[in-house]
């Protein structure tokens, strides 16, 4: 009897660190700042995790709801500002090089259908993607995590200069908060 | 007892927490194989990172603008120093710098980091032009360089020896880790693999003897067969028409098999093979065919319809590149795109995806037997992309709207059976079926296998190829087939 005792308390100990764990976060920035190098390395991944997957089947969106208002300002500053400058160079470097080499397969293969585009299009196009990519998955975590400091941040953007789709993805975050559950 | 099994419980409990807690990271490894032949020609290697962070307030709770460190570790006997000059970062920005270790100042506003630890200090995080780039070069040991061309070269003359896998001469390690005070918030590795490119394989052995090959690629062949040591399994021989393979024996209960792979052609798998004898004057004969062409089908609700139609044309392009330069045998062709933007039902279904594949395919449209893509605004769930599987193996959608360069091509490598390779060991950050990412440019030719082999693959399924067949999952590494990671860049 004891012993079941003994198991039960530790099966209650361990649900509640669960429970906390998953459970909506407590307020914060602060909270943010106290996370451990770690524990930031940790968060960092996990955002950009999401902000990046194909097809996000492997609980990406979860991970970032997981971290909860400690990811908050990270999703706040990529909805306004998209990629941050060193990765937009990596992906406009192997734009570049893609389009390039794009460009000599097509001399040695001209049956195939080739690439009909200037390489400054080509370039324009996808990277113009990559912002947007950011800024629509930004605005979905940050209306999955919901509170005032999401929200906040989700009217203001829609004051800034979005492009139309990503204008439209935030509204309807919004609209998915705003309205009961 | 009781209090045991608990503890035991609470343990599997906690175990099966952590693991359910695991973010799935995209890999920062970057792989590149290098010909000794031609660093001998130009002994350095160029290399090219930027300066910054990997998401745009660097990490949750990081201390805010700051400079920014570079940890940076290199290491490799064919490595000798890297010489960095910087884009965007002023001479009085470069001597502000603080050096540790191995890295100084050299002429020329040039930073020189040799092999071991470094520590870069002072790093602007970012400048109104753009982020500080470094672009550099390897310099290579000369007198490794010279040992290493020496080794190879009496290699490749000795026409008794034959061409032998063992082709690794040399590897340089060079990694990143860029902090903001105490966090991590960018890493990067880079693995260069030196190796012997050209020669041998002369004198008295055994040959596949490739026929009728489209072009003059240097084939990728896979050897299953029984040597004197015992039986083989993927031996990775590269060249092109007459492949030497040593001394294979008679089969005995070994698997024989041969799997070639070329640029222009399909893949053929010989199997089993049976002209091996204990001489070493054997011909395995391989009628090689064109490259197989895969119909597709496109079906564009995303507008505007120029737009989307040269993003479509781009896709299927960088498609036949990606899959024909790293010889996985296929292209696709004929495409057949159809303007569905005026559908009185694509308005609805623009932010669609698997789970509407009924109405995609009544209300839009579907083409049996072959690959159907559907050009959408964002794919549900926030997707760029996505391949139904199950029930829709030839329905997969591409998120018009933030997809990338290589989304279709990706979306077409799960419909070709691949899953991802994000944490699979061995495989680069650059490989086509890594979820995430944006510098996508290899396919292993243990993926080529799959894709040409396996009877899940809608090349197959749809009837595109015909020959034998396996089941070979990602996962499933045996005689019959290849590790997933056989091969990582095969070109």
């Amino acid at each position: 009897m004891k012993n079941l005792r003994i198991t039960s308390m530790i099966l209650m100990v361990f649900c509640a660190c669960v429970a906390g764990c998953k459970g909506q976060p407590s307020s914060s920035e602060t909270q943010s700042e106290k996370l451990s190098p770690e524990q930031a390395i940790a968060a960092r991944q996990a955002i950009v995790a999401w902000l990046e997957c194909e097809e996000c089947t492997s609980g990406e969106l979860e991970a970032v709801v997981k971290l909860g208002s400690t990811a908050v300002p990270s999703l706040a500053a990529t909805l306004r500002s998209g990629p941050p400058p060193s990765s937009r160079e990596i992906q406009r470097e192997h734009l570049v090089q893609t389009y390039r080499g794009m460009e000599a397969y097509a001399k040695t293969h001209p049956r195939e259908s080739g690439i009909k585009m200037s390489e400054e299009e080509y370039v324009r196009l996808y990277s113009e993607n990559y912002v947007a990519l950011y800024q629509i998955r930004a605005a979905r975590a940050l209306g999955s995590i919901g509170g005032e400091q999401s929200r906040n941040s989700l009217t203001d953007a829609l004051n800034t200069s979005l492009r139309e789709d990503v204008r439209t993805s935030v509204k309807e975050t919004l609209q998915k908060m705003n309205s009961p559950r | 007892m009781k209090l045991r099994t608990a503890i035991f419980a609470l343990l599997v409990l906690v175990i099966a927490f952590v693991a359910q807690s695991q973010t799935f990271v995209i890999p920062s490894i970057y792989m590149a194989y290098l010909c000794i032949e031609d660093l001998v020609a130009v002994p350095e290697i160029p290399i090219w990172h930027p300066v910054g962070c990997e998401i745009v307030d660097c990490c949750p709770g990081c201390p805010g603008p700051g400079e920014i460190d570079w940890s940076i570790k290199i290491s490799g006997d064919p490595a000798e120093r890297v010489v960095f000059e910087f884009e965007r970062l002023p001479a009085e920005g470069l001597k502000k710098l603080s050096l540790k270790g191995n890295a100084k100042l050299v002429e020329g506003n040039r930073l020189e980091v040799g092999v071991g630890e470094s520590l870069i200090s002072g790093f602007p995080a970012d400048t109104r032009q753009g982020p500080v780039l470094a672009r550099g070069r390897i310099v290579l040991n000369k007198t490794w360089l010279s040992e290493a061309a020496g080794r190879s070269r009496s290699v490749a003359e000795d026409k008794a020896q034959p061409q032998s896998d063992n082709r690794n001469l040399g590897k340089i390690e060079v990694s990143i880790v860029q902090s903001l005070g105490k966090v991590a918030v960018r890493e990067y590795q880079q693995l260069y693999f030196i190796i012997r490119c050209r020669g041998g394989g002369g004198g008295s052995q055994d040959f596949v003897r490739l026929s009728n090959m489209n072009g003059t690629d240097s084939a990728t062949i896979l050897l299953d067969g029984r040597r004197s040591t015992g039986c083989v399994d993927d031996e990775v021989r590269r060249a092109s028409p007459n492949v030497g393979v040593g001394n294979v024996l008679t089969n005995q209960n070994c698997n024989t098999e041969t799997a070639v792979f070329a640029q222009n052609n399909a893949m053929q798998l010989a199997t089993p093979v049976n002209v091996w004898t204990s001489a070493a004057t054997d011909t395995e004969n391989v009628n090689m065919r064109p490259v197989i062409q895969v119909p597709v089908t496109v079906w564009i609700l995303q507008g505007p319809l120029a737009q989307t139609q040269a993003q479509v044309n781009n896709d299927i392009a960088r498609a036949n590149q990606l899959y024909n330069t790293m010889q996985a045998g296929v292209g696709f062709s004929p495409v057949t795109i159809n303007n569905a933007t005026a559908n009185p039902n694509a308005a609805g279904l623009l932010n669609g995806g698997c789970g509407n594949a009924a109405q995609f395919s009544q209300q839009i449209g579907f083409t049996n037997g072959q690959l159907n893509v559907y050009y959408i605004s964002v794919v549900a769930g926030g997707n760029r992309g996505q391949w139904c599987g199950g029930g829709n193996p030839n329905m997969m959608f591409v998120g018009a709207s933030i997809s990338d360069n290589e989304s279709l091509s990706h979306e077409v490598g799960h419909a070709f059976s691949l899953g991802h390779t994000n944490g699979i060991a061995g495989i680069p950050a650059t490989n086509l079926m890594v979820t995430g990412g944006v510098n996508r440019n290899s396919i292993t030719t243990g993926q080529c296998f799959r894709i040409d082999v396996n009877s899940n693959s809608q090349l197959n399924a749809n009837g595109n190829r015909n020959g034998p067949t396996r089941n070979c999952p990602d996962a499933t590494t045996s005689n019959t087939c290849p590790s997933l990671a056989l091969d990582v860049l095969p070109k």
